[in-house]
């Protein structure tokens, strides 16, 4: 049976409520264009609350604190760039970790599972906003937190759904090829941690 | 069941419109300033906790201390941050050196001079050099078991003469001057030597009175009667004009919020250390220098140390 190709609300859609039977459809056939454009629109409007709300700086020293009170539109484009590349550092961790792990998808497909996993964040922002003008408000930073937390279990699920449909392996596997890059990355930095203390000891030592 | 095409769309379209309606919201609503104001109004909170001595430590996880050079730099600091509207100054010392005090008193006028308002909030205790400190604010706020008062100066030695006979001890002086072992235990105090304390003391007793009569705005006699040493709780303090409001922390935010004519609710900066680290480590840099290598101690550790260890002894209450 020759299936016509997704539009874009579909996929929206479809990631969002239904991972699993939208990630297998795409599985081969990744849509790139469609995944740009959905990236690239999560991070615009991401981006627009930074520029909207202003940066909390009231605790930060008075120096600092002035200094940053008009970076919020350049640290959202900073922010913006560096997640396009950070977009594809990760595809191509989490490519690696799954081909380690048996996988079989493509980067590509990877590029396009993480796309799409980033569309839950937009749900954080209406919530953001109600916080930043209610912020006494118990209700309101509960609401923000319960929803961020959903929010992360939300990509996580997606990611791990789309992973496994893409690379055609496990649950278990899609999760390791997640959380195991962060293994690494916490197991190195706590030996390099530990290394420094051990380079500076001597160091200390001689101060006091 | 399969969800049709047409809801698929709608849902799409339904949270793309409220994420796209509450960022026009937030457009549209200009954030209040107050808020998150930097180049607005802020009150800046300085602490001065524990025994106030002239060096440079902290204390940390080695002590409490209020550091005279440390809190020079943060009243400095606060004078010249135009956001900051009014200065409160957190106390719970039981005092310490007078000189520091009085170095810590003079940044306050200078600060009160460049236009901002010091209010004085008292916790525990706020006697003595903390009294001093907080007789120089625009006005001080205690809540009702607070200690305070203690207005006096007092110096104290040991002589030893005897106990070092018992144990077999003889120490050797060789001094450029008659006078210049004054004060040591290994011999007791001449008349003449007596003498010269007394004039020392009187005159810190002097110069403490002037500031409170001054700060206070009171009579000096008034004062006089109430310098004998005593110290005073919050409310006995507030009936006789040593302190002007009742209240906790929060009231004298509030109070200088007020008097500095800050719209909304007051923007806090706390100086000093800010994390839990600072805190428990903010003591090392006092402690720096105590590693057998005597020659990198400078005069200034040197007497900064001195003054800790004489704090008990030499301090005006």
């Amino acid at each position: 049976m020759n299936e016509t190709k997704p539009v874009i609300t579909e996929l929206i859609y479809g990631a969002l409520f239904a991972p699993a039977s939208t990630f297998r459809r795409i599985s081969g056939d990744p849509p790139l264009f469609y995944s740009f454009i959905v990236f690239l629109a999560v991070l615009v409007l991401t981006s627009l609350v930074q520029i909207v709300i202003p940066q909390q700086v009231g605790n930060l020293p008075p120096e600092l604190a002035d200094a940053l009170s008009g970076t919020g539109p350049y640290l959202g484009i900073i922010g913006a760039v560096f997640s396009v590349i950070g977009w594809f550092i990760q595809a191509g961790v989490f490519q690696v970790f799954a081909e380690l792990f048996g996988g079989r998808g493509r980067a590509a497909e990877v590029l396009t599972v993480l796309a799409f996993a980033s569309v839950p964040g937009v749900v954080i922002i209406p919530f953001r906003i109600f916080s930043y003008y209610t912020p006494d408000s118990l209700l309101s930073s509960f609401l923000t937190m319960a929803v961020t937390l959903a929010v992360i279990v939300w990509r996580i699920a997606i990611l791990t759904i789309g992973l496994r449909e893409t690379h055609q392996f496990s649950t278990g596997k899609a999760l390791a090829a997640i959380f195991v890059p962060g293994a690494v990355i916490l197991l190195a930095a706590g030996i390099l941690a530990a290394s420094l203390i051990g380079l500076f000891v001597p160091f200390l030592n001689q101060v006091f | 069941m399969e969800v049709s095409e047409i809801n698929k769309k709608l849902v799409v379209g339904v949270i793309t419109g409220i994420v796209l309606i509450s960022l026009a919201i937030a457009f549209a609503v200009k954030p209040d300033p107050a808020r998150n104001r930097v180049n607005g109004e802020r009150i800046g909170v300085i602490y001065i906790e524990g025994i106030i001595t002239g060096g440079r430590g902290e204390g940390g996880v080695f002590g409490v201390q209020a550091s005279g050079p440390v809190i020079l730099t943060h009243l400095r600091q606060a004078g010249e941050d135009d956001s900051i509207k009014a200065v409160l100054i957190r106390i719970n010392s039981p005092g310490g050196s007078a000189a520091a005090s009085q170095e810590i008193g003079d940044e306050i006028d200078k600060v009160r001079k460049e236009g901002k308002l010091v209010i004085a909030s008292m916790g525990d205790v706020a006697a003595s050099g903390g009294y001093w400190i907080a007789a120089r604010a625009d006005r001080i706020i205690a809540n009702p078991a607070t200690m305070t008062g203690s207005i006096g100066v007092i110096m104290e030695t040991q002589d030893m003469q005897e106990l070092f006979d018992k144990i077999g001890i003889s120490p050797q002086t060789i001094k450029s001057g008659p006078h210049k072992d004054m004060g040591s235990p290994n011999r007791p105090l001449t008349t003449e030597e007596r003498d010269i304390l007394q004039d020392m003391v009187n005159d810190i007793y002097d110069q403490f009175v002037d500031v409170v009569a001054d700060g206070r705005k009171m009579d000096r006699q008034k004062v006089m009667d109430l310098a004998d040493g005593r110290i005073f709780t919050g409310r006995q303090a507030k009936e006789n004009g040593l302190v002007d409001e009742l209240g906790n922390y929060y009231d004298a935010v509030d109070l200088a919020a007020r008097l500095a004519k800050i719209k909304g609710d007051p923007v806090i900066y706390e100086y000093g250390p800010k994390s839990a680290f600072e805190r428990l480590f903010g003591g090392l840099s006092g402690l720096s220098g105590l590693n057998g290598r005597f020659s990198g101690i400078s005069p200034g550790e040197i007497q900064g140390y001195l003054e800790l260890l004489m704090t008990k002894r030499e301090a005006p209450r």
